[in-house]
């Protein structure tokens, strides 16, 4: 199980106690979820669908790699990796 | 920080119109930046052709219709200490508006929810094969709950 550091944007900060950075144990980005989800209730509703899926206007980097690039929420996590949440800029 | 306007624009617009011309006939997209009073462009990379090939289902628009801005710069922009004052993209022989795509992208993908970034406004330019021919900016009327164009 790694221990992973979440830069939490700011408009989710209001879940995490105001905390722009929190702590997570995770083996997969989707664990880390379902982790933070324990400790900062809400987080995860957020973050992801009905479906389980990230929403569509949610992206994590782990490490500055766009997990959509790598293996989703599949995406496998190491100790002191840093999982960033940004807001999808898109439209068209 | 004083309010933008496209007169405080006005000497970005080449850059974003150079951009713009280069991306066309798909949509390009960047943000403008501001640092101790000071307004830049970013150009950036529209992520969206990528993504379509990617997952077409989940992104079934192409580059021709639709901007993906890469987050990771923006990220960085706002670490580096930059407020991120607006995002601009274009619309390749469609003109300048912002669609409701674009309306729902600003609010997060909830249409009855809030600017996913406060205070930034949006920027559209019209491009068409002889170059750009109108821009429009856009800024959040909380009294309204809409984007509103400003001059």
């Amino acid at each position: 199980m790694a221990t992973v550091s979440v830069q939490v944007p700011t408009l989710l900060r209001k879940l995490t106690g105001g905390q722009d950075r929190v702590e997570v144990s995770g083996t997969t980005v989707g664990q880390s979820i379902d982790n933070l989800e324990r400790t900062h209730p809400g987080l995860k509703y957020k973050l992801c669908d009905d479906t389980g899926n990230l929403r569509r206007f949610i992206n994590i980097y782990v490490n500055q790699d766009d997990i959509r690039f790598l293996n989703d929420l599949d995406t496998p996590l190491n100790d002191g990796d840093e999982l960033v949440i940004i807001p999808a800029i898109a439209g068209g | 920080m004083s309010a933008l306007t496209l007169e405080r624009l006005q000497p970005l617009i080449p850059e974003m119109i150079q951009w713009v011309n280069a991306g066309y006939p798909n949509e390009a997209c960047g943000m403008i930046l501001e640092k101790a009073g000071a307004l830049s462009v970013l150009c950036c990379e529209n992520l969206q052709d990528r993504l379509h090939r990617l997952d077409s289902e989940r992104y079934p628009r192409t580059a021709a219709t639709a901007y993906s801005l890469e987050p990771l710069l923006l990220y960085q922009a706002t670490q580096n200490g930059a407020e991120v004052r607006a995002i601009f993209h274009s619309h390749p022989e469609r003109g300048a508006y912002l669609s409701d795509e674009d309306v729902l992208g600003a609010l997060g993908g909830d249409p009855s929810g809030e600017p996913l970034l406060p205070g930034t406004d949006y920027i559209v330019l019209s491009a068409r094969m002889d170059g750009v021919d109108d821009v429009k900016l856009f800024s959040w009327d909380p009294a309204v709950r809409q984007f509103v164009g400003r001059c």
